[in-house]
């Protein structure tokens, strides 16, 4: 039993290993080539942003990640700025960004390099707390 | 005002999920899935199994779930997070699960663990990719089904 114990320890070590190094690749392969990218062109200088990969058949997009950047939004006001991309509209800039699940969103610090991804529902706390260490 | 572009005539008022609920249900198929590979213990996979095929298709009776409406939530254990979705994807993720946990089962019965221990880890990692990703592909895979016509899935993303 103890082999499998560590059998399953080890798996789910993998499985979590995995899934941040696969977004820390991501971070970095999007990071290089973020600073010519013609989305963030229109971006307000010195101030953090937030991309925000969606769909229009996205559920959770609509109920819970919207609501959430709105609150954001109406507490931080002018703090941050966020741009909202239709991943079926410009499948390109999703595949630019490494994005094949929505929501997807990327932080951005205040010379809009990306440091975090977040794939999957942020909540409007986990977003604060990502902006507030970047 | 909320409006439901959807094909059946749901009211809103049935457009309601207890995301907690949920998030209950994924936690015990994680627990009971991993303690079951521990334990080597195949009629662990078959309960789990059980559950979610018949928490599919009677919701009322899904046992999981149960335990949060009868115990945690009354307790305070698990507070109420309910949102305007539909509950149909979800059912459907988890009945795709139920399935892939009874192969799981039929397979270890036939002796063949590998594939047995593999599909129940197939369906460890969707469950956990929901509950701490917020990402469902039984959900994804549904509404693709209901954007491409197929019949059963009527249910198209509620419009806020």
């Amino acid at each position: 039993m103890l082999e499998r114990l560590l059998i399953a320890a080890a798996l789910m070590l993998f499985g979590i290993a995995a899934w941040v190094i696969f977004n820390r690749l991501s971070i970095r392969r999007v990071a290089a080539q973020s600073t010519a990218d013609p989305l963030l062109s229109d971006l307000r200088p010195n101030t953090p942003a937030i991309i925000y990969f969606t769909t229009p058949f996205c559920e959770p997009c609509r109920t819970l990640q919207r609501p959430a950047l709105d609150k954001l939004q109406s507490e931080l006001g002018k703090a941050i700025q966020v741009i909202q991309v239709d991943a079926t509209q410009s499948p390109d800039v999703a595949d630019r960004w490494g994005v094949f699940s929505a929501p997807t969103t990327f932080i951005l610090d205040r010379s809009h390099k990306p440091q975090r991804v977040n794939r999957g529902v942020a909540s409007t706390e986990t977003l604060k707390q990502q902006l507030s260490i970047i | 005002m909320t409006t439901l572009n959807s094909t059946s005539n749901a009211r809103s008022s049935d457009r309601r999920v207890d995301h907690s609920a949920l998030r209950t249900n994924q936690a015990f198929i994680i627990s009971l899935l991993i303690l079951a590979f521990v334990l080597n213990f195949w009629p662990l996979v078959a309960f789990v199994s059980v559950v979610m095929l018949i928490g599919t298709a009677f919701p009322s009776l899904g046992l999981f779930k149960a335990v949060y409406f009868a115990l945690l939530k009354p307790a305070g254990i698990a507070k109420p997070d309910v949102k305007l979705d539909n509950p149909e994807p979800h059912l459907f993720a988890q009945g795709l699960g139920g399935v892939f946990t009874l192969l799981s089962t039929l397979a270890l019965i036939a002796g063949v663990s590998t594939l047995g221990w593999g599909l129940s880890w197939l369906v460890v990692t969707l469950a956990a990719l929901n509950l701490f990703g917020g990402i469902c592909v039984g959900c994804i895979m549904y509404y693709q089904f209901n954007r491409l016509g197929v019949p059963g899935f009527t249910q198209a993303p509620i419009r806020g």
